[in-house]
C-alpha cells in the first residue's frame, strides 16, 4: 500500500511540474484576454482562435452572481491586453476587480453595453444581464467585440475577419433554427413556466410568455400539502401547459406529489441557464447549450 | 496512516515546485510552510450549486457526536464530534458550539446565498475550522451572507467581542476584522454593513448605549443609542434588531457608512418579567419574535415597526417567527405542544398534541431544545423523546414528518438557509 501511494505521488509531482512550465511558456508569446463568464469565454475563442490565449475566471457550473476569483485570477486580470465580461451586476463579486482594471488603463469590454437592454420584468426598471438567451443579441456583442479584438497588437486581421464571419453565420443560423423551431408550437401553448429569470431576452424575441412559480421545497416532498404546490400548480393551470421547466433536487419527487396533491401531471424539463456545462455534458459550447434548450423546450410545448 | 503522511509530504513537495514556473512575486508566499496538503483549502472551490436549499438539521448527542440529517432526501453524514457542549448558535450555514474548549466552528458545507430577489444555493464539504478560545458562553450575532460580511462574537464573561471574517470562515480560517474590549457586562457585538454594532457598559441602566463602528472598528460619531441590557441581536432583511429594556431597537445602514437607530418601545406597564430575552425568525424575514414572560409572545415587523403582543393559555418556552404572508408564529407551550398563530387574521390556525412531555419536565433536556422555521415547515426537537417534530404550519400544525435522526437530537438546529 505504501508503494503504491508513493508512485503515485511520484508521477502526480511529474505531471505538476510539466504543465506549470509548458502553460508559462505559452502565454509569454501570445496576446492574453481574460473572460468573466465561460459562455462569453465560448464566443471570444470563436473569434480569436490560436491568436490569443483566453482566460476564463468562472468555470463550468459556477453561478456568475456570486463568483470570487483567486490572487491568481485578480494578476491575469491586471496583466490582461482585454479583459471581456458581461456587465449590468451579473459578475457582482468581481465588481471591485473589474472596476480596477479600467482604472489602471486595461481594455474593458463590456457586453451588455452593445445591445438593446430589457428590465426585469416586476422591478423599478432594473436592466437584465442574461442577453445571451437571444442569439440575435449575441450577433450585435460580436460585431462591436471584433473591432476591440482589431485593435489588440498579436492579433492578425485577417484572420479574425474570416473566424468572426464564419461564427456570427452560426449565430444565424442558430437563430433561424430557434425561430422556425418556436413558430412550430401553436401560440397558446408558447408559454414557460419557469423559477428561472435567465429568459426575458429568449421570450421577448421568440414571442414565448415566461410564468413565472415558486417551487415548493424538496422538504416538503416528503409529505405535501396543497398549500405547498399553490404557487406552481396555479401557475400551470393558468397556462395550461403540459411541461414545465423548473431546477429541483428532486424532479421526479415534484412530479410525483404534484399528481398526487393536485391531480396535474406535467413533465419536468430542466434548462441550462447561466453556465456552460462540463464537457461532453449537453452544453459545452454556447451553441450547444442554446440548441440543447430550444430542443428541449419547443419539443415540450408542442406535445 | 503511514503511507497517508508519505504522500503529503511528496504532494507538497510537488507544489513548491511548480511555484518555480510561476512569476517571481509568487513563490515567497507559497514557501511558507504551512500544514495543510496543496488541496486542504478547496472547501469553497469544491462546492457547487444546486438546485434549492439545501436544508438540513444538525444534531448533536449527550455524547457529543454530531450529525446532519438532510431535509431534502433523508440521507445522513457525521460531522467532527465535540466535547460538552453547552449551547448551540448558527448563522445558517456555521455551527458555533460552545465546549469544554471553547467556541467551536464547523462549516456545515450548505447555505444559500440571498441576491436580493433571487437566492443561490450550495453544497460543498462540511468540516471543523477552529476552536475560539477563552470564549465560554460567547454570543454569536450572524449577518446576512455567511460567505461576505462579517460574523459577531461576543463574551458576556469577559466583555471581549471578536468580529470574524466570513470569507476567511469560508476558507477554513479564524480570521478577525477587528476585536472590541468592554468591562464584562451583558451584551453584543452584532455585524452591519461593513462595521457592526457593539454594546457599551454603564453605571446605571440608563448609561448603557449601543454604538456603531466602522469597518476598522472605530466609534461613528452620533451613531449611537440608548440601549440597557441588550438580550439578544438578530439580522432582518430590513436591519439589525436588537432587544433592549426599553423596547426593539432597530439598526440600519444610512448613506454615509454610518447607522440610524428606531426604537420601538414596549406598551407602557410592561413588567420586567414580560420584555423578551431572545429573538427568534426566519433566517433574513422582517418578522422577529421573542417569548413575553408568562404571557405569549411579542412580534415585531422591523420593516413597519409594528409591535403585536399574542396572549396564549399556557407559558411559551420557545417562539419563532415565518415572516410570510399570513403571519405565521410558531411556539413551543410548557405542555409540550407545538402551537401556529396567524398574526394577519389574529386567529390560531392550529395547535399539536403533547409532544415533548418528558422534556419539558426535564430543566437539562429542555436546554437543547430549539424551534427552527423556514419558508415552509418549522422543526422542533425532543431530546428525552429522541424525535424531531416536522411541522407544517400552513396545514393546521399538521405534524407532516416525525424524524429520528441517528445522531440523537439533544441539541438541534438548521443550516443550508
Amino acid at each position: 500500500m505504501a508503494n503504491v501511494t508513493k508512485v503515485l505521488a511520484l508521477v502526480l509531482s511529474g505531471l505538476l511540474l510539466l504543465t506549470g512550465c509548458a502553460g508559462q511558456g505559452q502565454q509569454e508569446q501570445k496576446p492574453s484576454i481574460v473572460v468573466t463568464t465561460n459562455i462569453l469565454a465560448d464566443v471570444v475563442t470563436n473569434l480569436v482562435g490560436e491568436q490569443a490565449t483566453v482566460h476564463t475566471l468562472m468555470p463550468p457550473n459556477v453561478d456568475p452572481h456570486s463568483f470570487e476569483i483567486s490572487a491568481q485570477q485578480a494578476a491575469l486580470l491586471q496583466d490582461a491586453d482585454l479583459v471581456v465580461s458581461n456587465g449590468l451586476n451579473l459578475e457582482e463579486g468581481l465588481s471591485r476587480q473589474l472596476t480596477a482594471v479600467g482604472e489602471e488603463g486595461v481594455n474593458h469590454f463590456v457586453a451588455t453595453d452593445h445591445i438593446e437592454l430589457l428590465n426585469v420584468p416586476g422591478t423599478n426598471g432594473a436592466a437584465d444581464p442574461h442577453f445571451w438567451t437571444d442569439p440575435a443579441r449575441v450577433v450585435q456583442v460580436v460585431d462591436a467585440l471584433e473591432k476591440d479584438l482589431k485593435q489588440i497588437p498579436g492579433i492578425s486581421t485577417g484572420p479574425l475577419d474570416a473566424a468572426t464571419g464564419t461564427y456570427r453565420q452560426k449565430l444565424e443560423d442558430l437563430d433561424a433554427q430557434m425561430l422556425t423551431a418556436f413558430s412550430a408550437i401553436p401560440p397558446a401553448q408558447r408559454q414557460i413556466v419557469t423559477n428561472h429569470h435567465v429568459f426575458g431576452y429568449l421570450a421577448e424575441r421568440f414571442d414565448l410568455k415566461v410564468i413565472g412559480a415558486v417551487i415548493p421545497s424538496g422538504s416538503t416532498l416528503a409529505s405535501p400539502s396543497a398549500a405547498d404546490l399553490a404557487s406552481l400548480s396555479g401557475a400551470i393551470r393558468e397556462a395550461q401547459v403540459s411541461a414545465i421547466f423548473v431546477e429541483s433536487a428532486q424532479p421526479d419527487k415534484l412530479a410525483r406529489a404534484l399528481a398526487s396533491e393536485t391531480k396535474i401531471e406535467v413533465k419536468i424539463v430542466d434548462l441550462y441557464t447561466e453556465s456552460l456545462s462540463m464537457a461532453g455534458q449537453g452544453a459545452e459550447s454556447y451553441l450547444q447549450m442554446m440548441q440543447a434548450n430550444t430542443e428541449q423546450i419547443s419539443h415540450a410545448l408542442r406535445d | 496512516m503511514k503511507s497517508t503522511k508519505y504522500a503529503v509530504v511528496l504532494g507538497l513537495a510537488a507544489s513548491l515546485l511548480l511555484t518555480g514556473c510561476l512569476p517571481s512575486g509568487a513563490t515567497e508566499e507559497s514557501q511558507q510552510p504551512t500544514n495543510e496538503p496543496a488541496a486542504g483549502h478547496g472547501a469553497v472551490e469544491g462546492a457547487r450549486e444546486v438546485a434549492e436549499a439545501p436544508l438540513h438539521l444538525a444534531t448533536i448527542d449527550k455524547r457529543g457526536s454530531a450529525g446532519m440529517f438532510d431535509l431534502l432526501n433523508e440521507t445522513e453524514s457525521s460531522l467532527d464530534s465535540l466535547e460538552e457542549v453547552s449551547a448551540l448558535q448558527t448563522d445558517g450555514r456555521y455551527l458555533f458550539a460552545s465546549t469544554a474548549e471553547g467556541l467551536t466552528i464547523l462549516d456545515s458545507g450548505v447555505w444559500s446565498w440571498n441576491h436580493t430577489d433571487h437566492f443561490h444555493f450550495y453544497r460543498g464539504t462540511a468540516r471543523k475550522i477552529g476552536i475560539l478560545d477563552n470564549a465560554p458562553k460567547a454570543v454569536v450575532t450572524g449577518g446576512p451572507l455567511s460567505t461576505a460580511g462579517s460574523t459577531g462574537v461576543y463574551v458576556p464573561a469577559t466583555g471581549e467581542g471578536i468580529l470574524l471574517d466570513n470569507a476567511r470562515l469560508a476558507n477554513g480560517e479564524i480570521s478577525q476584522r477587528f476585536t472590541t474590549h468592554h468591562a464584562p457586562h451583558r451584551g453584543l457585538l452584532a455585524p452591519l454593513g461593513d462595521g457592526a454594532i457593539s454594546s457599551q457598559p454603564g453605571q446605571k441602566p440608563a448609561d448603557m448605549r449601543v454604538q456603531y463602528l466602522d469597518a476598522t472598528g472605530e466609534p461613528v460619531a452620533g451613531a449611537s443609542a440608548q440601549c440597557a441590557e441588550p438580550a439578544g441581536a438578530t439580522a432582518t432583511v430590513a436591519g439589525l434588531v436588537i432587544a433592549c429594556a426599553q423596547g426593539f431597537l432597530v439598526a440600519t445602514e444610512t448613506a454615509n457608512d454610518s447607522a440610524k437607530f428606531d426604537l420601538v418601545p414596549y406598551p407602557a406597564g410592561t413588567k420586567a418579567g414580560d420584555r423578551a430575552e431572545s429573538l427568534e425568525h426566519r433566517k433574513a424575514r422582517p418578522a422577529v419574535a421573542g417569548v413575553a414572560g408568562d404571557h405569549g409572545a411579542w412580534v415585531l415587523n422591523t420593516r413597519s415597526l409594528q409591535l403585536q403582543r399574542v396572549l396564549t393559555e399556557h407559558k411559551l418556552l420557545r417562539v419563532s417567527a415565518v415572516g410570510d404572508s399570513p403571519g405565521h408564529i410558531v411556539a413551543l407551550d410548557d405542555r409540550g405542544r407545538v402551537l401556529v398563530y396567524s398574526t394577519t387574521t389574529g386567529q390560531s390556525v392550529g395547535i399539536t398534541k403533547e409532544l415533548l412531555p418528558r422534556t419539558v419536565k426535564d430543566p437539562e433536556a429542555l436546554r437543547g431544545v430549539s424551534l427552527e422555521t423556514d419558508a415552509q415547515r418549522a422543526y422542533v426537537n425532543a431530546p428525552s423523546e429522541n424525535k424531531i417534530y416536522e411541522i407544517d404550519f400552513a396545514d393546521s400544525a399538521r405534524i407532516s414528518r416525525t424524524l429520528a435522526p441517528e445522531t440523537s437530537p439533544h441539541w438541534m438546529t438548521q443550516v443550508g438557509n
